[in-house]
Protein backbone atom coordinates (compact mmCIF):
# COMPACT_ATOMS: atom_id res chain seq x y z
CA UNK A 1 0.00 0.00 0.00
CA UNK A 2 1.52 3.60 -0.92
CA UNK A 3 1.65 6.35 1.71
CA UNK A 4 -0.97 8.74 1.42
CA UNK A 5 0.24 12.00 0.00
CA UNK A 6 0.32 14.85 2.47
CA UNK A 7 1.63 17.67 0.20
CA UNK A 8 1.08 18.73 -2.89
CA UNK A 9 4.37 17.83 -3.46
CA UNK A 10 4.49 14.35 -2.46
CA UNK A 11 1.49 13.94 -4.50
CA UNK A 12 3.83 14.58 -7.84
CA UNK A 13 6.27 12.42 -6.41
CA UNK A 14 4.30 9.68 -5.65
CA UNK A 15 2.63 10.04 -9.27
CA UNK A 16 6.34 9.84 -10.67
CA UNK A 17 7.37 6.92 -8.46
CA UNK A 18 3.82 5.04 -8.92
CA UNK A 19 1.51 6.82 -11.69
CA UNK A 20 3.03 8.10 -14.41
CA UNK A 21 1.51 6.36 -17.93
CA UNK A 22 -1.52 4.89 -15.46
CA UNK A 23 -4.65 6.60 -16.62
CA UNK A 24 -6.61 8.57 -13.89
CA UNK A 25 -3.41 8.34 -11.93
CA UNK A 26 -2.83 11.78 -11.38
CA UNK A 27 -6.63 12.43 -10.70
CA UNK A 28 -6.34 9.98 -7.61
CA UNK A 29 -3.41 11.22 -6.12
CA UNK A 30 -4.49 14.75 -6.40
CA UNK A 31 -8.15 14.59 -4.92
CA UNK A 32 -6.44 12.40 -2.10
CA UNK A 33 -3.82 15.50 -1.44
CA UNK A 34 -7.13 17.86 -1.90
CA UNK A 35 -8.83 15.29 1.23
CA UNK A 36 -5.51 15.57 3.25
CA UNK A 37 -5.58 19.72 2.26
CA UNK A 38 -9.46 20.04 3.42
CA UNK A 39 -9.39 18.08 6.44
CA UNK A 40 -6.20 19.82 7.96
CA UNK A 41 -7.69 22.84 9.25
CA UNK A 42 -4.40 25.14 10.53
CA UNK A 43 -3.51 27.65 8.14
CA UNK A 44 0.28 27.11 8.81
CA UNK A 45 -0.36 23.58 8.41
CA UNK A 46 -2.41 24.03 5.28
CA UNK A 47 0.60 26.78 4.01
CA UNK A 48 2.83 23.77 4.16
CA UNK A 49 0.98 21.27 2.41
CA UNK A 50 1.75 23.66 -0.85
CA UNK A 51 5.10 25.29 -0.02
CA UNK A 52 7.36 22.86 -1.00
CA UNK A 53 8.02 22.90 -5.07
CA UNK A 54 6.79 19.88 -6.84
CA UNK A 55 9.09 18.19 -9.24
CA UNK A 56 8.19 18.64 -13.07
CA UNK A 57 5.92 16.02 -14.39
CA UNK A 58 7.70 16.62 -18.29
CA UNK A 59 3.90 16.47 -19.01
CA UNK A 60 3.16 20.48 -20.41
CA UNK A 61 -0.69 20.01 -18.78
CA UNK A 62 0.16 18.15 -15.63
CA UNK A 63 3.18 20.63 -14.66
CA UNK A 64 0.49 23.45 -15.72
CA UNK A 65 -2.18 22.27 -14.02
CA UNK A 66 0.20 21.48 -10.62
CA UNK A 67 0.90 24.91 -10.82
CA UNK A 68 -2.50 26.27 -10.82
CA UNK A 69 -3.56 24.05 -8.10
CA UNK A 70 -0.79 25.90 -5.74
CA UNK A 71 -2.01 29.20 -7.03
CA UNK A 72 -5.72 28.31 -6.65
CA UNK A 73 -5.66 27.05 -3.26
CA UNK A 74 -3.82 29.73 -1.92
CA UNK A 75 -6.26 32.33 -3.44
CA UNK A 76 -9.34 29.82 -2.63
CA UNK A 77 -8.57 29.51 1.27
CA UNK A 78 -6.29 32.48 2.12
CA UNK A 79 -2.63 31.39 1.86
CA UNK A 80 0.34 32.60 0.31
CA UNK A 81 0.82 31.72 -3.30
CA UNK A 82 3.92 29.69 -3.54
CA UNK A 83 6.78 31.36 -5.89
CA UNK A 84 7.54 27.69 -7.56
CA UNK A 85 3.76 28.30 -8.79
CA UNK A 86 5.35 30.84 -10.97
CA UNK A 87 7.71 28.84 -13.24
CA UNK A 88 7.04 29.87 -16.70
CA UNK A 89 6.68 26.54 -17.84
CA UNK A 90 3.76 25.77 -15.63
CA UNK A 91 1.20 26.83 -19.01
CA UNK A 92 0.29 25.36 -21.38
CA UNK A 93 1.00 26.69 -25.01
CA UNK A 94 -2.86 26.31 -26.21
CA UNK A 95 -5.85 27.23 -24.72
CA UNK A 96 -6.91 23.74 -22.72
CA UNK A 97 -10.64 23.05 -22.26
CA UNK A 98 -10.46 19.93 -19.51
CA UNK A 99 -12.46 17.32 -19.88
CA UNK A 100 -14.02 14.94 -22.12
CA UNK A 101 -16.58 17.74 -22.31
CA UNK A 102 -14.21 20.73 -22.33
CA UNK A 103 -14.71 22.23 -25.98
CA UNK A 104 -18.53 21.80 -25.94
CA UNK A 105 -18.88 23.72 -22.57
CA UNK A 106 -15.98 26.20 -24.22
CA UNK A 107 -18.69 29.33 -23.38
CA UNK A 108 -19.39 28.34 -19.71
CA UNK A 109 -15.47 27.76 -18.83
CA UNK A 110 -14.43 30.40 -20.43
CA UNK A 111 -16.56 33.04 -17.87
CA UNK A 112 -16.14 30.88 -14.85
CA UNK A 113 -12.24 29.31 -14.92
CA UNK A 114 -10.44 31.02 -12.00
CA UNK A 115 -7.77 33.20 -12.38
CA UNK A 116 -5.05 30.73 -11.10
CA UNK A 117 -6.30 28.42 -14.00
CA UNK A 118 -7.41 30.93 -16.84
CA UNK A 119 -3.88 32.87 -16.28
CA UNK A 120 -2.38 29.50 -17.79
CA UNK A 121 -5.00 28.76 -20.28
CA UNK A 122 -6.26 26.15 -18.64
CA UNK A 123 -10.56 26.40 -18.67
CA UNK A 124 -12.28 24.64 -16.16
CA UNK A 125 -15.50 25.25 -14.02
CA UNK A 126 -15.60 27.63 -11.29
CA UNK A 127 -14.69 25.34 -8.46
CA UNK A 128 -12.27 22.72 -10.03
CA UNK A 129 -10.55 21.40 -6.81
CA UNK A 130 -14.26 20.90 -4.78
CA UNK A 131 -14.55 17.53 -2.65
CA UNK A 132 -17.04 16.11 -0.49
CA UNK A 133 -14.65 17.14 2.24
CA UNK A 134 -13.90 20.28 1.25
CA UNK A 135 -15.52 22.96 4.01
CA UNK A 136 -18.59 24.54 3.74
CA UNK A 137 -18.57 28.07 3.65
CA UNK B 1 -3.12 6.62 0.18
CA UNK B 2 -4.89 3.44 1.55
CA UNK B 3 -6.79 1.06 -1.40
CA UNK B 4 -9.53 -0.52 -0.35
CA UNK B 5 -10.43 -3.83 -2.77
CA UNK B 6 -13.55 -4.97 -3.18
CA UNK B 7 -12.63 -8.18 -1.58
CA UNK B 8 -10.85 -6.09 1.44
CA UNK B 9 -14.75 -3.91 1.85
CA UNK B 10 -16.77 -7.08 2.04
CA UNK B 11 -14.39 -8.61 4.58
CA UNK B 12 -14.42 -5.51 7.05
CA UNK B 13 -18.52 -5.77 6.33
CA UNK B 14 -18.13 -9.74 7.78
CA UNK B 15 -15.74 -8.14 10.36
CA UNK B 16 -18.50 -5.17 11.51
CA UNK B 17 -21.17 -7.65 11.32
CA UNK B 18 -19.63 -10.29 13.49
CA UNK B 19 -18.55 -7.33 15.89
CA UNK B 20 -22.62 -5.98 16.09
CA UNK B 21 -24.13 -9.33 16.41
CA UNK B 22 -21.74 -10.36 19.50
CA UNK B 23 -22.61 -6.75 20.92
CA UNK B 24 -26.21 -7.81 20.53
CA UNK B 25 -26.64 -4.75 18.13
CA UNK B 26 -27.88 -4.30 14.74
CA UNK B 27 -27.06 -1.47 11.70
CA UNK B 28 -27.85 -1.06 8.40
CA UNK B 29 -25.73 1.03 5.61
CA UNK B 30 -26.56 2.13 2.60
CA UNK B 31 -23.40 2.50 0.22
CA UNK B 32 -22.70 5.54 -2.06
CA UNK B 33 -19.88 6.96 -4.06
CA UNK B 34 -16.90 5.05 -5.60
CA UNK B 35 -17.25 1.84 -3.41
CA UNK B 36 -20.77 1.25 -4.51
CA UNK B 37 -19.69 1.54 -8.44
CA UNK B 38 -16.83 -0.93 -7.35
CA UNK B 39 -19.25 -3.21 -5.94
CA UNK B 40 -21.89 -3.35 -8.49
CA UNK B 41 -19.70 -3.41 -11.26
CA UNK B 42 -16.92 -4.64 -12.96
CA UNK B 43 -14.21 -1.79 -12.72
CA UNK B 44 -10.51 -2.16 -11.99
CA UNK B 45 -9.75 0.41 -9.87
CA UNK B 46 -9.86 0.38 -5.62
CA UNK B 47 -11.47 2.93 -3.07
CA UNK B 48 -9.88 5.57 -0.57
CA UNK B 49 -12.92 5.01 1.80
CA UNK B 50 -16.63 3.79 2.00
CA UNK B 51 -19.32 6.42 1.51
CA UNK B 52 -22.40 5.48 3.51
CA UNK B 53 -25.49 6.29 5.30
CA UNK B 54 -26.48 4.54 8.59
CA UNK B 55 -30.39 4.12 7.73
CA UNK B 56 -30.92 2.40 11.02
CA UNK B 57 -29.84 1.11 14.28
CA UNK B 58 -27.16 1.46 16.26
CA UNK B 59 -25.02 4.85 15.17
CA UNK B 60 -22.73 5.27 18.38
CA UNK B 61 -21.66 0.95 17.69
CA UNK B 62 -21.32 0.68 14.03
CA UNK B 63 -18.71 3.77 13.98
CA UNK B 64 -17.11 2.15 17.15
CA UNK B 65 -16.89 -1.11 15.57
CA UNK B 66 -15.63 0.62 12.49
CA UNK B 67 -13.15 2.23 14.35
CA UNK B 68 -11.76 -1.05 15.89
CA UNK B 69 -11.29 -2.46 12.31
CA UNK B 70 -9.52 0.30 11.05
CA UNK B 71 -7.01 0.21 13.97
CA UNK B 72 -6.69 -3.80 13.57
CA UNK B 73 -6.33 -3.23 9.67
CA UNK B 74 -3.91 -0.09 9.62
CA UNK B 75 -6.72 1.32 7.59
CA UNK B 76 -7.60 5.42 8.37
CA UNK B 77 -10.35 5.58 10.97
CA UNK B 78 -12.50 7.38 8.21
CA UNK B 79 -12.87 4.31 6.19
CA UNK B 80 -16.47 4.30 6.70
CA UNK B 81 -17.29 8.21 5.84
CA UNK B 82 -20.59 10.03 6.49
CA UNK B 83 -19.62 12.71 4.50
CA UNK B 84 -21.91 12.00 1.74
CA UNK B 85 -25.04 11.92 3.42
CA UNK B 86 -25.04 15.53 3.12
CA UNK B 87 -25.74 14.73 -1.04
CA UNK B 88 -28.58 12.64 -1.27
CA UNK B 89 -31.78 13.06 -2.62
CA UNK B 90 -35.23 11.21 -2.61
CA UNK B 91 -34.91 7.56 -0.50
CA UNK B 92 -35.57 4.69 -2.53
CA UNK B 93 -32.36 4.34 -4.81
CA UNK B 94 -30.81 1.61 -2.95
CA UNK B 95 -30.65 -2.05 -3.52
CA UNK B 96 -30.02 -4.81 -0.92
CA UNK B 97 -26.08 -5.91 -1.22
CA UNK B 98 -26.05 -8.43 1.56
CA UNK B 99 -26.49 -9.63 5.54
CA UNK B 100 -22.87 -9.68 7.32
CA UNK B 101 -21.70 -11.82 8.85
CA UNK B 102 -24.00 -14.39 7.26
CA UNK B 103 -27.14 -15.02 5.96
CA UNK B 104 -28.22 -16.56 9.61
CA UNK B 105 -26.62 -14.14 11.85
CA UNK B 106 -27.26 -10.80 10.56
CA UNK B 107 -25.49 -7.66 12.30
CA UNK B 108 -25.08 -5.44 9.68
CA UNK B 109 -26.96 -4.89 6.60
CA UNK B 110 -25.68 -3.25 3.66
CA UNK B 111 -27.20 -1.61 0.80
CA UNK B 112 -25.87 -0.07 -1.84
CA UNK B 113 -27.21 2.57 -4.25
CA UNK B 114 -28.19 1.46 -7.53
CA UNK B 115 -26.69 2.31 -10.71
CA UNK B 116 -29.19 5.17 -11.99
CA UNK B 117 -29.19 6.76 -8.70
CA UNK B 118 -25.17 7.02 -8.52
CA UNK B 119 -25.61 8.78 -11.84
CA UNK B 120 -28.07 10.98 -10.81
CA UNK B 121 -25.82 12.58 -7.94
CA UNK B 122 -22.79 12.71 -10.54
CA UNK B 123 -25.19 14.53 -12.69
CA UNK B 124 -26.13 17.19 -10.29
CA UNK B 125 -22.67 17.92 -9.03
CA UNK B 126 -19.81 16.57 -11.49
CA UNK B 127 -17.07 18.30 -11.79
CA UNK B 128 -16.06 18.76 -15.36
CA UNK B 129 -12.53 17.44 -16.66
CA UNK B 130 -12.30 15.57 -13.04
CA UNK B 131 -12.82 11.43 -13.10
CA UNK B 132 -16.54 12.38 -12.56
CA UNK B 133 -16.60 12.51 -16.00
CA UNK B 134 -15.53 8.25 -16.67
CA UNK B 135 -17.89 7.56 -13.81
CA UNK B 136 -20.52 9.19 -14.95
CA UNK B 137 -20.20 7.90 -18.43
CA UNK B 138 -19.60 4.11 -16.67
CA UNK B 139 -23.02 4.58 -14.80
CA UNK B 140 -25.33 5.89 -17.78
CA UNK B 141 -24.00 2.84 -19.55
CA UNK B 142 -24.79 0.45 -16.79
CA UNK B 143 -28.13 1.63 -15.96
CA UNK B 144 -28.77 2.43 -19.67
CA UNK B 145 -29.70 5.94 -19.41
CA UNK B 146 -27.95 8.20 -22.47
CA UNK B 147 -29.92 10.56 -23.88
CA UNK B 148 -30.48 14.10 -22.71
CA UNK B 149 -34.19 13.78 -21.79
CA UNK B 150 -33.63 10.77 -19.80
CA UNK B 151 -30.68 12.01 -17.62
CA UNK B 152 -33.06 15.21 -17.16
CA UNK B 153 -35.93 12.94 -16.15
CA UNK B 154 -33.66 11.09 -13.73
CA UNK B 155 -32.63 13.84 -12.20
CA UNK B 156 -36.39 15.10 -11.78
CA UNK B 157 -37.33 11.50 -10.17
CA UNK B 158 -34.17 11.51 -7.13
CA UNK B 159 -33.80 15.09 -7.27
CA UNK B 160 -37.31 16.44 -7.61
CA UNK B 161 -36.67 19.81 -5.40
CA UNK B 162 -33.66 20.78 -7.02
CA UNK B 163 -34.70 21.33 -10.33
CA UNK B 164 -31.29 21.72 -12.74
CA UNK B 165 -30.23 25.37 -13.12
CA UNK B 166 -29.43 26.51 -16.58
CA UNK B 167 -25.63 25.80 -16.07
CA UNK B 168 -26.56 22.06 -15.22
CA UNK B 169 -28.89 21.41 -18.20
CA UNK B 170 -25.93 22.76 -20.62
CA UNK B 171 -23.61 20.88 -18.72
CA UNK B 172 -25.82 17.39 -18.68
CA UNK B 173 -26.60 18.30 -22.36
CA UNK B 174 -22.39 18.08 -23.45
CA UNK B 175 -22.39 15.08 -21.38
CA UNK B 176 -25.36 13.26 -23.14
CA UNK B 177 -23.43 14.38 -26.32
CA UNK B 178 -20.57 13.51 -26.19
CA UNK B 179 -21.58 10.22 -24.38
CA UNK B 180 -23.61 9.18 -27.62
CA UNK B 181 -20.67 10.58 -29.76
CA UNK B 182 -18.01 8.31 -31.51
CA UNK B 183 -15.04 7.74 -30.04
CA UNK B 184 -12.95 9.41 -32.31
CA UNK B 185 -15.07 12.87 -32.72
CA UNK B 186 -13.94 15.64 -30.82
CA UNK B 187 -17.47 17.23 -29.74
CA UNK B 188 -17.43 20.89 -29.77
Amino acid sequence: MRPHPTTLAEAVRLYRQHGEGREGAFSVLLDEFLDAFYTEIDPSRRQAMIDEAPPRTGEERHDAYIGAVGEHLARRWGLRIPPWSDAPWREVAEPWFVGMMGKGLSGLLLVESPIAFRRRRIFTEAEPLRRARMPIE
Amino acid sequence: MQELSKAAVEDAFRELGEILVRAGKMAEIAVYGGAAIMLQLEVTFRTADVDAHVESGDHGALMQAAREIAERRGWLRSWLSEAVTIYLGEPGGTTLYGNYPNETRVGLRVYVAKPDYLLAMKLRAMRIGRRDEEDAALLARASNITTFEAMLALLHRYFPKEPPDARRVAIVGQFAKRLNAPASDDVG
